[in-house]
């Protein structure tokens, strides 16, 4: 594909974009956000912290006066 | 072997409950979204050499996460039948019964997207990066993730009946 294919390619064709009412779209973000926002708030399980607190403390291992 | 940085290290404790989220969203199982980000943690940190300091770690971490889940994807594209109702089972806890019924909702109008179109949403919509970072995690180009994303967003507002026509099929 040559250089100017490939703008193209990567032009944003307007015809491709669903026009919906403002309001409706902000409902539909705010619904969005309220869904994520959720499973944000859910609790982290052990097993992940507890990975995280391992690569932490084998990164001090690998440079012992890092944390001093 | 050198140490990656303490900003790299915070950077991940940080971005682990949206990367989390978001593996929720795409995977639909909560052991397999768990297991999909401790995956990335894990190759986050042994490849912290080839990121760039100063450069966009939230999206550098979704990247890895949705290159990882692509390829899990087509492990088990056959497991995902019971996803819906291991995903309501976690959001259960919610001790707000209207709130925990929008966010069903929800989670049922994001299942019925197409693959694309639910991450480019997700992307741009919920965890807050700009179209040109969706783009770059999703390898493709700007104009397609615009198109993923108003499509998804008038998917969606059909099938939470806010009033708008499904042209998106």
């Amino acid at each position: 594909m040559t250089e100017q294919e490939g703008q193209k390619k990567d032009a944003f064709d307007p015809s491709s974009e669903i026009p919906l009412d403002p309001k409706i779209d902000k409902m539909v973000g705010d619904k969005l956000r309220q869904y994520f926002d959720a499973l944000l708030d859910q609790k982290v399980p052990d097993r992940i912290v507890e990975l995280l607190t391992a690569l932490a403390k084998k990164d001090l291992e690998l440079e012992p006066g890092k944390s001093e | 072997m050198k140490a990656p940085s303490e900003a790299f290290t915070r950077g991940l404790v940080e971005t682990a409950p949206a990367l989390r989220a978001f593996a929720i969203s795409i995977v639909r199982r909560i052991d397999r979204a768990d297991d999909l980000v401790q995956e990335t943690m894990l190759k986050a940190w042994a490849a912290h050499a080839s990121f760039q300091e100063g450069s966009n770690l939230k999206a550098w971490l979704f990247t890895i996460l949705r290159n990882t889940a692509a390829t899990q994807f087509r492990r088990a594209r056959r497991e995902v039948e019971d996803a819906d109702e291991k995903l309501a089972l976690a959001l259960s806890g919610d001790p707000e019964q209207h709130a925990h019924l929008a966010l069903d909702e929800m989670k049922q109008a994001l299942s019925q997207l197409p693959e694309d179109q639910r991450e480019a949403v997700l992307l741009v919509g919920a965890a807050g990066f700009s179209y040109e970072e969706a783009a770059t995690i999703c390898s493709t180009a700007v104009g397609t993730i615009k198109s993923r994303v108003s499509r998804a967003r008038a998917s969606l507002a059909v099938k939470l009946s806010l009033g708008a026509n499904d042209t998106t099929n």
